[in-house]
């Protein structure tokens, strides 16, 4: 089915059509829902939700626009996701401001502490699963950012923040992130069986 | 002091492997899909109907609620107060008409002639008019009596008194009483046997007036 005809027959609820755009679709922003959300459950609430929002919001898509129909998607589908994420305020919010202080732990591993990682070579999962350890506002913002591409400016007016705070998060984010993903390599690699 | 944190995470290569990652396709995905979305819908059918009904900020709310409060209690306290005036007239007093020195004679067509002296006659008697001209009444108990024989007759009545005493005006009664006074208060001067020194002052011899 050509795509201009899936697209009138998804906005006409039309099952299957709707079907073949969730299947065509859907590896692109289950992965987008899975780096912006904080585990697998909310990953599969978000992506189920946003793709009711799509077609709800499919007749917004024109097709003579520069965007093609699987950058729109994606497009909405992030901002829908931040909507989301702001819109959990017992979790936006609280874990925002409280700043999370692990126990200090005073004793020193020679050969576990002094081991170099390569930050070039980090695994697909090890990365997305150190970015769902990083607070709400600091995980929106460094996706959004680095990874999206949303300039400081349109960051702040969708968070409804000021500039000044995205800065501020965003730095705090790639320094937890850095940190998130030396502590996973080093977890990752002690598990492993000898 | 220098921070020793170095950042070394590469996001150009962070951004090409998140930007275009994919998930394999799970067969169960759509069905999943399809039950939370039928699960949804009721729930934004409903969330609709509440939100025509309850469409009202909190912001709105409570000050009319808290405006409604305090505009019922000022209503509540104007209630109890009376503003109009409550300057009643005296309370008439209700008297017996002494019908054996009065006598009321209604006349609608020919009033009867006045037949001896202390007649009191009321020209112009009118239901409503506050200043009624009875000058020769000379008690309060003869006023209210004609007061209310015009009040029972609107028509013009002649009220004749046969054996009325001598009518003293209330004016006339005051002066009376202020010249008593006067009289009562008045000094006596010493008097001055004036003829004695007339005569005395005729006896003295004239002085005589030289002319050049």
């Amino acid at each position: 089915m050509p795509e201009s005809e899936l697209i009138s027959a998804s906005i006409k609820k039309d099952k299957a059509a709707q079907q073949q755009l969730f299947e065509q679709n859907y590896g692109a922003l289950a992965a987008i829902a899975l780096r912006y959300s904080k585990n697998k459950s909310q990953a599969d609430d978000l992506l189920n939700k946003g793709f009711s929002h799509l077609f709800a919001h499919l007749s917004g898509y024109n097709a003579q626009n520069s965007k093609t129909l699987q950058e729109w998607l994606k497009h909405e589908f992030i901002v829908f996701a931040l909507h989301y994420i702001k819109n959990i305020r017992s979790e936006y919010y609280v874990a925002s401001t409280v700043r999370i202080t692990e126990p200090r732990d005073n004793s020193y591993d020679l050969f576990f502490d002094s081991e170099i990682i390569d930050y070039s070579q980090v695994d697909f999962t090890i990365l997305v699963k150190s970015l769902q350890q990083l607070v709400p506002a600091q995980r929106l913002v460094f996706n959004m950012h680095v990874i999206d591409g949303f300039s400081l400016k349109d960051i702040s007016n969708e968070l409804e923040t000021s500039e000044q705070t995205v800065k501020s998060n965003l730095e705090k984010g790639r320094f937890n992130l850095q940190k998130n993903i030396e502590k996973n390599i080093k977890a990752s690699k002690h598990e492993q069986p000898v | 002091m220098s921070s020793p944190f170095n950042y070394e995470l590469d996001e150009r290569q962070i951004r090409i492997m998140l930007q275009n990652a994919e998930l394999d396709y799970d067969a169960t995905a759509w069905e999943q899909f399809n039950a939370t979305s039928a699960h949804v819908q009721p729930a934004n059918a409903i969330a609709k109907t509440n939100r025509f009904g309850f469409g009202i900020s909190r912001q709105v709310l409570v000050p009319a609620f808290f405006i409604l409060v305090v505009g019922g209690l000022s209503a509540l306290l104007f209630s109890f107060v009376n503003f109009k005036k409550t300057d009643n007239p005296e309370p008439e007093r209700l008297l017996e008409n002494n019908t054996a020195s009065f006598v009321v004679e209604e006349s609608s067509k020919q009033p009867v002639q006045a037949k001896s002296t202390p007649v009191v006659t009321v020209q112009a008697l009118k239901k409503d008019s506050a200043q009624v001209h009875v000058s020769a009444v000379p008690t309060h108990t003869q006023q209210a009596l004609v007061k209310q024989a015009v009040v029972n007759n609107p028509v013009p009545v002649t009220l004749v008194k046969q054996e009325l005493p001598k009518t003293i005006s209330r004016q006339e009664d005051h002066s009376r009483k202020k010249r008593r006074r006067k009289q009562e208060t008045a000094e006596e001067l010493p008097s001055i046997n004036a003829s004695s020194s007339f005569n005395a002052a005729a006896n003295e011899p004239e002085p005589e007036i030289k002319v050049n």
